[in-house]
This record gives structure tokens, C-alpha cells and sequence, in this order.
């Protein structure tokens, strides 16, 4: 009677809206974590020690559930929030291999160093650190990734991607989603949508390149005066514009309206700006209804 | 009336003095002649002056079914239509040309259109999925849906169109990996 009493007392609380958890396992420095978050918000952040920890407060109808082995764990809230809002913190061994899945739960990543693997139906998903690589996607929620990174891939249907750091390779899609692009330096990057507004600006890096293809969104290109680019733009349906001025533009600004050829229906633009004799990363845009912008960034 | 009770009637008819009381009942209740002729004619004036009014009422109550009933037709109407909008715009093959019907790229975006629709609709799969993530699925296939129609409406006014070739392609390419993307995420989820 006794035991059922003490059963009773510790597990009440896991299910009620606001009682604070706590819960805790041992884990290896690389130890590959996955954590799945329902509803409310979810912050991931690396620690120093060989611990997994999660604590926060549960909605009610969630409940906690974890358990595995030092090298791999599975842990999180699970159920359906009838009532209230869960939080949690988890906090992994910084080296951890981690996967996060949330429902319609906010997720925020700090202080990873390995892989990071977000995938979210609803929530927004901000991400950020020194880290070996990013895999982040939400179908309607806004993704903020602000990371140095060698690889990042960033996934949306209908939220904002807004991508920030130092990322060698990047590949970003969205549908109506608007992304904008702001590494420095921008390495080798790819964006895809359909009717997302694109916006890179900053310096591309010697070995990068930038792709870009959409149907129906604006594009908007800003460099630095000093930066070399082969540029490779179409525009069908669409036109392209822009004044480059410094040494992107020769002497004189040069207006691409002017110097673009149209053929049909159609804008296209292949030249080299910037210095003369260095590297020129390739810059190609496609878009069969989205006007092309350039411009050259104040100094 | 006297203090003295009635005899019991006989086939005779009333007794005399239970006739004589009822004569000597108080009139008030029934309107004199004069007074029940003025009724009447009252009474026969109220239909001609009160009819505008009944008719007045009547139609709109008339007006107010017919109002109902077509007002139920058309909620009724736009539901069908809609529906019939949804299944057309989500069925991957409407539209498409003999050529197209068999193309590997198509069929496997119809297998996966399929997929999807299988998997959202299975209470248990799609138990944890938020609402406003499938209304984002259904929403970016309808935008890449419209591009597509946009796209091969070009294609077909100019088959040499290189940027509609390749826009059809990228969009359904984009099509086929958003949802295999939502299918693996609804079941990890």
C-alpha cells in the first residue's frame, strides 16, 4: 500500500500542467541524442559534461519518457497538450550527435558542436554555434540559423529562412517562403523556391558560387565594390535591374538594365564585374517570372 | 335564487322558475343588437384592412425560406465545387498529356502524392501532425500547382522553351521532395 502511495505521489506530478521535472542520464562525449518535443518550446544547448539532463514543465496530457544506452538515448515529452505549456531545457554533452522532432514546439540549439538534425512540423527553429553540420527544416515555422558551419541545409514550405554566419555549403529551399542569405563569406550556396522572395548579400568567397532558382520570386543580389563575380542571370517573364558602382561597375556605374540582352520575352545577362585578374565565382539565377536586382553594397 | 332548492327536470322542458331565473340573468356578457351589428362589421373590415399585413408577413416569410433555401444551395454548391477544386488540384495526374502520363518523373510524383494523402488522412499516423503544418503542405502544393500550370502553359506556346522545361521539372522535383519531407517527419513525429 505503501509502495503504491509513493508510485502514486512521484507519478502525479509528471502529469500536471506546471510541475517542475527533472530527469537525467549518462551519456558519451559523442553520444547520438534524439529528443522530441510536441508542443510549447524546446532549447537544446551543449554542456561540458557527460550527462544528458532534461528538465522544464509539462503541459497537461504530456509527460516525460527517455531511457537508452550512454552512446545513443531517446528522450523528450510525449502525449497531447490538452492544457498549458511545455518547456523544456535539455542539455547534452557538446559533442553529442543530436535530432530534434517537435510537433509544433519552438526549438532552439545552442552550444553544439557536432551534427544537428531539427525537423519541425509547425515550430520555428533558431539554431546556433560552431558546428560540424546543420539539417534544419519546418514546414510552416520560420528557421533562424546563425552558425560556422561547413554544410547546412535549411528546409521550408511557407516560414522565413534567414540564414547568418560562416557556411562553406548551403543549400536552401523554401515554397512562398521568404530566405535571406547574409554569410560572410558566402560560400557555395544553392536556394530553391517557388514564389520566395531571395535576398543574399556579402561577400562570396573565392571558391564559392551562388545558384539560385525560383519561379516567381524577386531576387536581390548586394556585393561588396570589390567584389569579382561571373555573372550568369535569366530572367523569363521577368527583368533584371541594378546599378554597380566601384570597381564592380568599371569606371562609370553600369546600369544592367542597359547592358542585359533580351531576346523575346526574355532577360539574360552573362558578364564579368569586379577587379580584373582575380577569381570570379560564378553567380547564376534563374526565374521565370521574378525580377533579378543587383546592387553594390555601401562600403 | 330564493333560497329553496330545484326540483329535478323533467321531459316537460326547463321548469318555470329555472326559465325565469336565466331571464334574470345578467345581459352584460352578450353585446346588445346595435352593438354586435357594429361588431361585426368590424369584424368584416378587419380582413380587408388587416390582409396587406398578413400578406406583408407572408411574404416575407416566403422571401425569408427562399432566402434560407438558397442561401443552403449555394453553401451547399460552393462545398461540392471546392471539393471538386481540391480533388482536381490535388490530383497530380489532371491535365497532364499522354507523354507526360508516362513519364518515370510524373508517375513517381503521383506515387507520392498518394503517399502523402494516405498518410494524413491515417488518424494514427497524423495524430501528433499540427494543423497548421498539413494546412503548409497543402499550401505549397497548391503555389507550386499553380506555378506548374503557369509553366506549361508557357511550354505549350513555345515547346522550345528551355526555362519551362526546366522550371516544370525543378517544380515537381520540389513537389516530390516536399512531400516525401512531410511523410518522413509526420512518422517520426
Amino acid at each position: 500500500m505503501l509502495t503504491t502511495i509513493a508510485m502514486w505521489a512521484t507519478a502525479t506530478p509528471a502529469r500536471a500542467q506546471g510541475a517542475a521535472q527533472r530527469r537525467g542520464w549518462r551519456a558519451s562525449p559523442t553520444a547520438a541524442v534524439k529528443i522530441h518535443a510536441p508542443s510549447g518550446a524546446l532549447v537544446v544547448q551543449g554542456w561540458g559534461r557527460d550527462s544528458v539532463l532534461i528538465e522544464g514543465t509539462l503541459a497537461t496530457g504530456e509527460s516525460f519518457f527517455g531511457g537508452g544506452t550512454v552512446n545513443g538515448l531517446k528522450l523528450g515529452a510525449e502525449g497531447t497538450a490538452t492544457a498549458g505549456r511545455t518547456t523544456l531545457l535539455v542539455r547534452v554533452p557538446a559533442g553529442a550527435r543530436v535530432v530534434i522532432r517537435s510537433g509544433s514546439a519552438d526549438v532552439k540549439v545552442i552550444g553544439l558542436t557536432a551534427t544537428i538534425d531539427v525537423g519541425s512540423a509547425a515550430g520555428n527553429v533558431d539554431v546556433s554555434g560552431d558546428t560540424e553540420a546543420v539539417t534544419a527544416e519546418s514546414i510552416s515555422g520560420d528557421l533562424h540559423i546563425a552558425v560556422n558551419a561547413p554544410t547546412l541545409r535549411a528546409r521550408t514550405t511557407g516560414g522565413r529562412l534567414d540564414i547568418a554566419g560562416r557556411i562553406l555549403e548551403a543549400q536552401l529551399t523554401s515554397v512562398s517562403g521568404a530566405i535571406t542569405l547574409s554569410a560572410q563569406p558566402i560560400g557555395t550556396v544553392r536556394v530553391e523556391t517557388v514564389d520566395g522572395a531571395v535576398d543574399i548579400h556579402g561577400a562570396i568567397a573565392k571558391t564559392g558560387s551562388i545558384d539560385v532558382h525560383t519561379f516567381g520570386g524577386t531576387v536581390d543580389l548586394a556585393f561588396p565594390a570589390d567584389q569579382a563575380a561571373a555573372l550568369d542571370l535569366r530572367a523569363t517573364d521577368g527583368a533584371i535591374a541594378g546599378i554597380l558602382t566601384g570597381s564592380q561597375g568599371g569606371i562609370a556605374p553600369l546600369d544592367l538594365r542597359s547592358v542585359a540582352e533580351r531576346t523575346g520575352n526574355t532577360m539574360s545577362l552573362s558578364r564579368v564585374i569586379g577587379p580584373l585578374g582575380g577569381p570570379a565565382p560564378p553567380v547564376t539565377v534563374r526565374t521565370m517570372r521574378g525580377r533579378i536586382r543587383l546592387r553594390t553594397l555601401p562600403r | 335564487m330564493n333560497g329553496r332548492p330545484l326540483p329535478p327536470p323533467h321531459d316537460s322542458g326547463p321548469d318555470p322558475r329555472l326559465r325565469a331565473a336565466l331571464d334574470a340573468l345578467p345581459r352584460e356578457r352578450t353585446p346588445p343588437p346595435d352593438k354586435w351589428e357594429q361588431i361585426r362589421g368590424t369584424l368584416a373590415m378587419v380582413p380587408r384592412d388587416g390582409a396587406p399585413a398578413v400578406r406583408r408577413r407572408r411574404t416575407r416569410m416566403q422571401w425569408t425560406a427562399l432566402t434560407a433555401i438558397a442561401a443552403t444551395l449555394l453553401i451547399a454548391f460552393s462545398a461540392l465545387a471546392s471539393r471538386g477544386i481540391r480533388r482536381a488540384s490535388s490530383d497530380p495526374l489532371a491535365g497532364l498529356s499522354e507523354d507526360e502520363r508516362r513519364d518515370p518523373r510524373v508517375l513517381a510524383l503521383v506515387a507520392q502524392t498518394r503517399n502523402w494523402h494516405a498518410a494524413a488522412n491515417d488518424s494514427l499516423r497524423s495524430a501528433r501532425w499540427p494543423a497548421a503544418a498539413r494546412v503548409a503542405v497543402d499550401g505549397a502544393i497548391e503555389s507550386t500547382n499553380r506555378a506548374l500550370v503557369t509553366a506549361r502553359a508557357a511550354l505549350a506556346r513555345d515547346p522550345n522553351d528551355v526555362t519551362a522545361r526546366e522550371a516544370i521539372d525543378a517544380l515537381r522535383d520540389q513537389q516530390r521532395a516536399i512531400l516525401q519531407h512531410a511523410i518522413t517527419l509526420l512518422d517520426d513525429i
